[in-house]
């Protein structure tokens, strides 16, 4: 029998307010609330949040700052295509810009993220890896794409990882929101297996982040940033 | 630890010296903070509504519930329920547990009323209760209990620190025996948990009481935690039930069942926030410098002439409650002269333990307690004025 892809609906609360329903893959719950919290710049500080109760299909979060003021409107949610929360220019992170990739490297990792089993046996999840230069911290799995990255994002949060030191390889495209949501924790750098839309380029320019499409086949191509160089 | 900064969490100390802690502790800032924060952010009901507040207070309810369990090392086991106080707590259990006459329970005589008279009245039941006396060193010997625990024995009910002499009790070593006989246990933890580190699943408990206006909690706040959640609720009505109809109800699983109607939200907040408290000040650190301050107390008492000090005298076997007389003056007068002279607060009389004082000999006795926010100049004030009060000055 085929492996049928698992999806599951996930209500997020943010002090006692719905304020979006995610369809996820049914794993890592916890680190995907938490990284989407910090990728949607919802918190920057993991002491930000007082509490998380997850039951079956509702996450619960209570973030420490006065319960009347949560504005719905303020806690836009970006989704697959969907446009991203924050395309004002000046509220765009900025990246230290000395930030290099080993090619070598980022293609031993790109292969790693595209050995995961359900990626492999169902061709219907997207797989993202969080990498320093010690190898891979993490590496999962989600029917979409920016879940995968908030995951990653999330479990790097609880094990206080330090962003800037990392990058990110996905098998996903990535769109504008991606790198957005790599620059609102820091990671300088995110590569893909696939194609990259112009208008993360063009958020990668003024970010200063690294963004490398195509990886595959043992080449790749940079949009932003370069790599580092064989006697680096 | 940082005195001067824990100091400052309770502006009432610029007035009085307070030696009642084992009573009832001061109130920090936060804790305060934390309850009002309740009244004037978030009030509403728990567990009731679908609103706003309603998911938020429900939510930081529970997680009330955690933090505290987390404190005594019970995280994800058994049932943390909020109680009013201790006594609540061991009430609960007399009148949740299934007795039959022949039913025997083990208690000792170092107890407060509260851990004694919730099993004298179930003798009306045909319940035997066998009391465990000590030495005069107020330590409770294992081996008694090798003997007194029975095959007919259900609970064994102790203090892990005497409210009255301050003895530390070997609870461990007594816990293997009532697992050796099938015996429950029951420990009143009202002055260990506030001042060393208690953990449920290293002392092999079934059931821990203790209060949390001992512990920088607000008043009306005290915990029950049972391993195995199965008595029967005391009170049955609103917020307790799952299901009812005109024939039939069906209670909520876990501590909801055992919290019926509107329970104090407030109060809540305060002690979780008091457990943070406790834990950011590092419960270890606390403990070592209670036993400094208990070490220097005990020592100044015992070198006034006329003063007699009770039970185990190392400050390494004991909390910081220490109980005293001065030969020829009534403890009330002691207690009376120490805060019109001194402005210290002491407790006096027979500390809800009147079967203790009456085994020690004696008619009452003034009683000194000490925490966090007590300092060495305090401890010497106290010490001179007894000595004045000794001296008859």
């Amino acid at each position: 029998m085929d492996t049928i892809v698992e999806e599951m609906p996930l209500a997020l609360y943010i002090n006692g307010r719905h304020v979006q329903t995610a369809m996820i893959s049914p794993s890592m719950i916890r680190e995907f609330v938490i990284g989407h919290l910090f990728s949607e710049r919802v918190v920057k500080d993991y002491d930000e949040i007082e509490s998380i109760q997850i039951d079956e299909n509702i996450a619960k979060v209570l973030i420490k700052r006065s319960f009347g003021v949560i504005n719905l409107k303020k806690v836009v949610l970006s989704g697959c295509g969907g446009g991203s929360s924050f395309l004002d220019e000046s509220r765009i992170p900025k990246i230290d810009r000395g930030f290099k990739i080993d090619p070598e490297q980022l293609l031993r990792s790109m292969k790693k993220v595209l050995s995961l089993d359900l990626h492999k046996k169902t061709g219907g999840s997207h797989s993202v890896g969080l990498f320093d230069k010690n190898g891979a911290i993490v590496i999962t799995e989600d029917i979409g794409r920016h879940n995968a990255l908030d995951k990653v994002i999330g479990h790097g949060v609880i094990e206080n990882i330090n962003f800037k030191d990392t990058f990110v390889a996905s098998s996903g495209r990535i769109s504008s929101d991606m790198i957005l949501k790599c620059i609102s924790v820091g990671i300088p750098a995110i590569a893909s297996k696939s194609a990259v839309t112009n208008l993360a380029i063009e958020i990668g320019k003024t970010s200063g982040a690294t963004i490398i499409g195509f990886v595959r086949g043992g080449g790749m191509v940079v949009y932003t940033g370069s790599l580092m160089q064989a006697d680096e | 630890m940082n005195l001067e900064k824990i100091r400052a969490d309770f502006p009432i100390l610029e007035d009085i010296i307070y030696l009642d802690s084992a009573s009832t502790s001061l109130t920090p800032e936060p804790v305060l903070d934390a309850v009002l924060g309740y009244y004037r952010s978030y009030n509403a009901n728990v567990g009731r509504g679908v609103h706003r507040l309603s998911q938020i207070v429900s939510q930081r309810y529970e997680d009330a519930h955690r933090k505290v369990a987390a404190f005594i090392g019970a995280d994800g086991r058994g049932e943390v329920v909020f109680t009013k106080n201790s006594t609540e707590g061991m009430n609960l259990v007399a009148s949740g547990l299934e007795w039959r006459k022949g039913d025997r329970i083990v208690t000792s005589i170092l107890e407060h009323h509260s851990n004694l008279l919730p099993w004298f009245r179930l003798r009306q039941r045909g319940v035997e209760v066998e009391v465990v006396e000590t030495e005069t060193d107020g330590i409770l010997d294992p081996a008694d209990f090798e003997t007194a625990i029975t095959a007919n024995t259900k609970l064994v009910a102790l203090t892990h620190a005497s409210n009255v002499i301050g003895t530390i009790q070997p609870i461990k070593e007594i816990s293997e025996i009532c697992k050796e006989r099938g015996a429950l246990i029951l420990l009143d933890g009202a002055q260990s948990v506030p001042h060393f580190k208690v953990d449920v699943k290293e002392l092999g408990l079934d059931f821990l009481c203790f209060s949390g206006h001992k512990m920088l909690g607000p008043t009306g706040t005290g915990v029950l935690w049972m391993r195995n959640p199965d008595i029967e609720p005391p009170f049955v009505g609103g917020g307790m039930i799952k299901e009812v109809t005109l024939d039939h109800y069906e209670f909520a699983e876990g501590y909801e069942r055992f919290e019926a109607g509107t329970p104090n939200i407030a109060g809540a907040m305060g002690l979780s926030r008091a457990c943070d408290y406790l834990t950011d000040v590092g419960i270890d650190d606390l403990r070592l410098y209670e036993e400094r301050l208990t070490r220097r107390l005990i020592e100044g008492l015992l070198e006034l002439d006329k003063v007699e000090v009770y039970g185990v005298l190392d400050p390494g076997m004991r909390v910081g409650v220490v109980s005293f007389n001065v030969r020829g003056v009534n403890p009330h007068d002691v207690a009376h002269l120490l805060d019109e002279t001194s402005n210290i607060m002491v407790r006096s009389g027979h500390h809800c333990a009147s079967p203790l004082i009456r085994h020690l000999g004696i008619d009452g006795s003034v009683r000194a307690s000490l925490y966090l926010y007590n300092t060495e100049d305090e401890v010497e004030k106290f010490l001179s004025t007894v000595e004045d009060i000794s001296k008859g000055i």
